[in-house]
């Protein structure tokens, strides 16, 4: 039976992608068949970080949510655009970039429901181990199914005072929504903070598991989401912290 | 058994039934166990009841122990209009045989249009 991870913020900024990324990226090299859907369908921008362009040759997610292919169709296999040798596979299902195509989602909407199951059809038809939704920041209709639907929630907060209210409310929802597993992820914390710290605070605050708290990496800024941060550096202590963040997913 | 805790929100809701399907919002309303129906339902895509059942009772955190109120459950989703129980020709892309068992559905409805002034929008000839 797949999992179902939803990667969520409250607000957009917090590195929700690039921990989306990065968490295919790991399982792919556990040897997991991994699929990533862009539901941020008004600000996508994950394809950015496995190279591909803001105009595929094919179909994207807004082509299915229309009813004009099926949505296997709009999955790329981009495992080779993380590293050559991965054991697993990376699929990427990427949302228009398209200033119309973003307008006629916002004018027209689209069937949830249809949505829903396409998440069903991917896992069925690409045989997935994992199926990570990389959510729109803030709740909205969409983004509560993401959360009913998930195994696991992943909240993505930095430390910031906006953060952490919004935090609350989206932990107060996955609650009410019976998700079995909410990690919250600690991202770009300041070098001045203490990392173990900020873990007590926040698990305290929120009275869940803080499974990650990522420092601010000069590194990952200079990369500038011109690939996945883990496989480029894998000696950096925030690929470790990584690693013991899909442990946990993963156990 | 949990026909009280079932019956009292059945009854609690009876004047927000939902022809055209319910929101994701509408499931923040929903007591424990309708809510793990729901989100297997959502999950796993359309079931029959035994299958749902199956479903069910591998969750490592079931609250369907004991899956006897299930169908009394799912015919008050179903007449809530929450969810759909109709005949299908397969389920889950395998073909079942000359008179497959009726699977059940969420009934998600339709996301409305974005409040963003549609006018707007159009202004801008995008």
């Amino acid at each position: 039976m797949a999992r179902i991870i939803s990667v969520h913020s409250y607000r957009g900024g917090t590195g929700k992608s690039n921990t989306s990324a990065n968490l295919a990226a790991m399982m792919a090299v556990r040897g997991q068949r991994v699929g990533i859907v862009d539901t941020d369908i008004m600000s996508p921008g994950i394809h950015v970080l496995f190279g591909m362009s803001e105009d595929p040759a094919g179909p994207v997610l807004n082509d299915y949510l229309w009813g004009k292919c099926e949505i296997k169709d709009a999955a790329y296999d981009v495992t080779a655009t993380v590293a050559g040798n991965l054991p697993g596979k990376i699929f990427l299902v990427p949302a228009s970039v398209q200033a119309n195509n973003i307008a006629r989602v916002l004018r027209e909407g689209y069937d949830v429901g249809l949505l829903n199951d396409g998440f069903n059809a991917l896992i069925r038809d690409l045989k997935l181990d994992t199926l990570i939704i990389d959510t729109h920041p803030g709740l909205n209709e969409e983004t509560l199914l993401s959360i009913a639907i998930s195994d696991v929630l992943l909240i993505v907060l930095r430390p910031d005072l906006q953060d952490y209210q919004g935090t609350g409310v989206t932990a107060q929802v996955a609650r009410k929504l019976s998700v079995p597993l909410l990690l919250l992820v600690v991202n770009k914390c300041p070098p001045s903070l203490d990392v173990e710290a900020v873990r007590k605070r926040v698990q305290e605050a929120y009275n869940a598991e803080v499974a990650a708290v990522f420092p601010h990496s000069d590194e990952i800024m200079t990369l500038a989401s011109g690939g996945v941060f883990t496989v480029k550096f894998p000696d950096l202590p925030v690929t470790a912290t990584f690693k013991h963040l899909v442990d946990r997913i993963l156990q | 058994m949990r026909d009280a805790e079932i019956q009292g929100w059945l009854s609690q809701h009876k004047n927000q039934r939902r022809p055209q399907g319910i929101t994701a919002l509408d499931m923040l309303e929903l007591s424990p166990t309708l809510n793990q129906i729901m989100r297997v339902l959502l999950a796993h895509g359309p079931m029959t009841l035994t299958q749902l059942q199956a479903t069910l009772a591998a969750l490592p955190d079931t609250l369907w122990l004991d899956d006897s109120d299930l169908p009394y459950a799912l015919k008050g989703l179903v007449e809530q209009g929450w969810i759909l129980h109709e005949a299908t020709d397969s389920v889950h892309g395998v073909a079942d045989s000359a008179k497959p068992e009726p699977v059940y559905r969420v009934n998600l409805r339709t996301r409305a249009r974005s409040s963003a002034a549609t006018g707007r929008l159009e202004a801008l000839d995008l």
